[in-house]
């Protein structure tokens, strides 16, 4: 092989896109870790400044973009250790709407911002944690999971079975959803979404 | 007089893109496998966040980032050399004879 050959094959090497995603989550979770630290140094005023800082974060928040944005957080056992990620705060950051109501509430997720992560490298997308209210307040279906659906345009659609109320109006609470690419570990991603819709 | 700011984490991802292929190849070839290539990659990556300069062109950040991806791989070698490490494949050549290779199967087996 000579020189050049040599040199357009090192030129093809490609850092792979999981790799990618990870290096991007990690360098969020890193900068959310070193902010957490700065604000505990101090430990006369932890406390309070600690309460101030969650209250300004998200006043600030509101204030310059008008809603929350969401944040990469780790997933720790119970001795401590780091085996997971996952995404919170996401409520600003998808949009969800019922799109039909057969004897299945047929839901429609849209993603708001499908070039930042986590929505620019998932493929997979379903319901983690749900549950149907009706008028009074009661819950009448609490359910863990939906099957993931294929993402489509920043798009997906979500199937919930409504077999087992009646007739009447109620409303949809999502609380976590979760989304996945090829090969990869789900992320679960927090935030409160709500729909009413008449059956 | 450097101008040092925090950069916002969102920039991150642009930078990933556009750099990230060049830095994981550096680091490959400098370090000879992907595992530590990826980490030195994002090393640098968290450096830029936190500590890169005011730059004065697309150039200058390259270069910037090259550097600091080329001191990081320096550090990896220069530790490896005074930290050298056995292949867990070596020590399972050792133990060819059937009455220990239970022994290294019950080690793999141990927590972390």
């Amino acid at each position: 092989m000579n020189k050049n050959e040599f040199v357009n094959k090192i030129r093809e090497i490609e850092m792979p896109k999981d790799m990618q995603r990870r290096i991007i989550e990690n360098c969020y979770m890193e900068t959310e870790k070193k902010r957490m630290n700065k604000m505990f140094k101090r430990p006369m005023v932890v406390a309070a400044s600690f309460a101030l800082c969650v209250c300004l974060t998200g006043v600030t928040a509101l204030a310059t973009t008008g809603k929350l944005e969401g944040f990469f957080k780790d997933v720790k056992r119970w001795d401590g250790a780091v085996v997971g990620t996952s995404y919170e705060q996401a409520t600003d950051e998808i949009d969800m709407k019922v799109a039909n109501i057969t004897d299945e509430l047929i839901v429609e997720f849209t993603m708001l911002e499908p070039d930042t992560a986590p929505y620019s490298f998932l493929e997979m997308f379903g319901i983690n944690e749900y549950k149907i209210v009706d008028e009074d307040g009661n819950t009448v279906i609490e359910n863990e999971t939906i099957e993931m659906s294929v993402l489509e345009n920043n798009n997906v659609t979500v199937k919930i079975p409504l077999n087992t109320i009646s007739e009447g109006k109620y409303t949809l609470v999502v609380s976590k959803l979760i989304g996945s690419a090829k090969a990869e570990q789900p992320l679960v991603i927090s935030g409160t979404w709500e729909c009413e819709f008449t059956f | 007089m450097r101008n040092t700011s925090v950069r916002p984490t969102d920039s991150i991802e642009e930078v990933v893109h556009t750099y990230g292929n060049m830095l994981f190849r550096l680091c490959l070839i400098t370090l000879g496998n992907a595992s530590d290539a990826e980490d030195v990659v994002q090393e640098t990556m968290i450096k830029y966040l936190q500590k890169a300069p005011k730059f004065e062109n697309g150039e200058h950040e390259k270069a910037w980032l090259i550097k600091v991806a080329t001191n990081k791989c320096r550090d990896v070698l220069r530790y490896r050399k005074n930290h050298p490490v056995v292949d867990v494949e070596e020590i399972m050549e050792l133990t060819k004879d059937a009455n220990d290779s239970h022994i290294i199967d019950a080690l793999m087996t141990l927590p972390e």
